[in-house]
């Protein structure tokens, strides 16, 4: 199984490298079917500081699978409807706005449309990493911005199976009591976390499409063992879905933890992307306005980009996006981009740094980036050393 | 007395719409639905409309049939009225009794474990087991033994044998858990089935309504049970999903 383990970015790693454990940070992967908007940099943000800063205290590999986000219905029915409604354009020369135009106008037509006519293109997804072009342009353009922001690639031009076969795991389950599989009545499965209180959750539709939380599990179970720990960044509104799969992973032995993220609202209104509204907001927006004029070859817009959204905004924080403030945490990435080098030294000193860090690792079992952040914006802050410029910029 | 037409006799394909039978059919639905209103004398009359909800991991017909019977002689005789009032409504959901036990203890467990009764009760007491688990669903065509079965049924054996035929032609499993359960659980509660018996289930693809006119007869409804209901195929027609015979003598 290819993952990817993070080298640490500081020298701060020497102590955590002989850390018996490994925590395996797993994201809920977004599909490439629209640009990024503010709550999904929160999400990347997040889990980039968070990786690179527990690399510094203990193993850490990020687990990124595009076909976690491809081998959906979501993904699978708004190609279909390019397929359909623009057999002959050139997705190669389209911009990430326009992709996104097609998303929205796709929910717009309310088109469930012959989810029968979906399984082709799950199977092609699922056994031979296919992608549609859109999708295909919509990663590389990702990986542009991604590449801007400072936010290591977790994969998103790679391609590799899923951990295990759809009937493998559903096997796993069943044996572990945690499936109620009604196929050969005609009818779902379903997900039974109902010893734990959690309501029956579907997993395989009458259609015999499997939603979202199928490949998470098929990529997920295989990866447990003994010595590795379990990290999933999600939305907040996915709580209840990734309460069941915390469960489940642990029924398999897991030692897991979910960081539910809440979403960022624009002009005070949370809406799924599929509904549009980023306008001015994107990734690539954003980077349009604060990195082309940063002075400092892009460091101030990445740090700056951290300070925003790990720093201003708690993970549960209902804050609408605040571009005024995102420009001043620009700023002041700037100012403290220039600091002398032996400025770096003011302060705490950088075995501070190690016990802060070592101190919240040990309470969770990763550093939150919250956390570290305000503790760099504080009046008694942790000094700006190489450490964190490289976790940060 | 009533008895089961032959096998041979009885047609391989549902009735035609307008059959010969649809008469019989009305008559015998609308005797099913004047006992109902009168409810049963037992001297414990309903306080309110109560519910059943039975859990369903898989589906093993003679522990099913075997189960609505048990389940609904053990009842209490105060619960009797109310579920028999509502036409022994029944809620079928998807989920695992030994899981959903945690949180919701069940009346009766059929023999296996996959088949779970809760009940009868009021809706709103039923509601926090449906929504922890979701409707059982089961589109496909249900699957049957081939041979007639003979369901035990728990309790010190009386000698005496009820006779059930029950339609599976064009039947899903969904509509063939609703149609039996019916059938079974009103014949228990009439009193046609006791502990002890013993009920031989045979299925048909069809029942003919011509062919059950001495059972259709509101005459001798005290020793049968029916179970008619609109043709899921078409469902301006009546049709006869089940019959079940108790000669007691």
């Amino acid at each position: 199984m290819v993952l990817h383990a993070l080298s640490a970015p500081c020298a701060l790693a020497q102590s955590g490298a002989g850390s018996a454990t490994e925590l395996v940070v797993a994201p809920v992967t977004i599909t490439p079917t629209k640009p990024l908007t503010p709550t999904h940099v929160k999400g990347l943000v997040w889990t980039d500081v968070l990786a690179k800063a527990t690399a510094c205290v203990r193993g850490v590999r990020l687990v990124w699978n595009n076909r976690m986000a491809t081998v959906t219905t979501q993904s699978a029915a708004f190609w279909r409807y390019l397929d359909l409604t623009e057999p002959h354009t050139d997705w190669n020369r389209e911009s990430e706005i326009r992709i996104g135009e097609r998303y929205v106008a796709f929910h717009a037509d309310g088109h469930a449309g012959d989810r029968r006519a979906l399984a082709g293109y799950l199977a092609r997804a699922d056994e031979d990493g296919w992608i549609h072009p859109a999708g295909m342009r919509m990663l590389e353009l990702w990986r542009a911005e991604l590449a801007l922001l400072g936010v290591r690639d977790p994969g998103l031009a790679e391609d590799r199976p899923l951990a295990a076969s759809v009937g493998a795991t559903l096997a796993a389950l069943a044996e572990r009591g945690l499936l109620v599989d009604h196929r050969c009545f005609g009818g779902p499965v379903y997900l039974d976390g109902t010893r734990w209180g959690l309501p029956l959750r579907l997993l395989i539709g009458e259609d015999g499409l499997p939603n979202y939380l199928v490949p998470i599990l098929r990529e997920l179970i295989p990866m447990i063992r003994p010595g590795r720990s379990f990290l999933l960044p999600h939305d907040h509104e996915l709580t209840a879905d990734y309460l069941l799969v915390e469960r489940v992973l642990a029924a398999f032995g897991a030692d897991v933890a979910r960081l539910a993220l809440g979403r960022v609202p624009v002009e005070g209104v949370v809406r799924s992307s599929r509904f549009g509204g980023w306008s001015g907001t994107t990734l690539a927006d954003l980077s349009a306005e604060l990195a082309a004029p940063d002075q400092h070859d892009g460091a101030a817009y990445r740090l700056g980009m951290r300070l925003y959204f790990t720093g201003t905004l708690p993970r549960h924080s209902a804050q609408s996006f605040r571009m005024p403030l995102l420009r001043r945490c620009v700023e002041r990435a700037g100012r403290l981009l220039e600091q002398e080098p032996g400025a770096e030294h003011r302060g705490a000193s950088r075995e501070d740094l190690q016990t802060t860090l070592a101190r919240w690792h040990n309470r969770r079992g990763y550093v939150d980036p919250y956390w570290l952040t305000t503790s760099l914006l504080g009046r008694h802050p942790l000094p700006f050393t190489s450490e964190i410029r490289a976790i940060y910029t | 007395m009533t008895s089961l037409p032959h096998p041979a006799a009885a047609h391989a394909a549902p009735p035609e719409k307008g059959a010969l039978g649809e008469p019989a059919l009305v008559a015998a639905a609308r005797a099913r639905l004047e006992a109902v209103t009168a409810g049963l004398d037992e001297g414990h009359p309903a306080a309110g409309e109560l519910d059943v909800a039975v859990v369903v991991a898989d589906l093993d017909v003679a522990a099913f049939v075997g189960g609505v019977a048990d389940f609904t002689l053990a009842l209490p005789r105060n619960l009797h009225d109310g579920w028999y009032r509502t036409f022994t409504r029944t809620l079928f959901l998807a989920g695992r009794p030994a899981n959903a036990v945690a949180q919701h203890r069940y009346r009766h467990l059929a023999p296996g474990g996959d088949l779970a009764w809760y009940g009868p009760a009021g809706r709103d007491e039923l509601r926090p087991l449906s929504r922890l688990l979701r409707a059982f669903r089961g589109a496909a065509p249900v699957r049957v033994p081939d041979e007639p079965l003979a369901v035990a049924l728990t309790g010190p054996a009386t000698r005496h044998t009820a006779h059930a035929v029950l339609a599976i032609g064009a039947v899903s499993t969904a509509e063939y858990l609703v149609h039996v359960h019916h059938l079974v659980a009103e014949a228990a509660l009439r009193g046609l089935l006791r502990p002890g018996d013993t009920l031989r289930v045979e299925h048909r693809p069809a029942l003919a309504a011509e062919d059950f006119r001495e059972a259709l007869d509101p005459a001798n409804a005290d020793s049968v049970q029916t179970r008619i209901a609109p043709d899921s195929t078409e469902s301006t027609v009546l049709r006869l999903y089940g019959v079940l015979i108790s000669n007691r003598p």
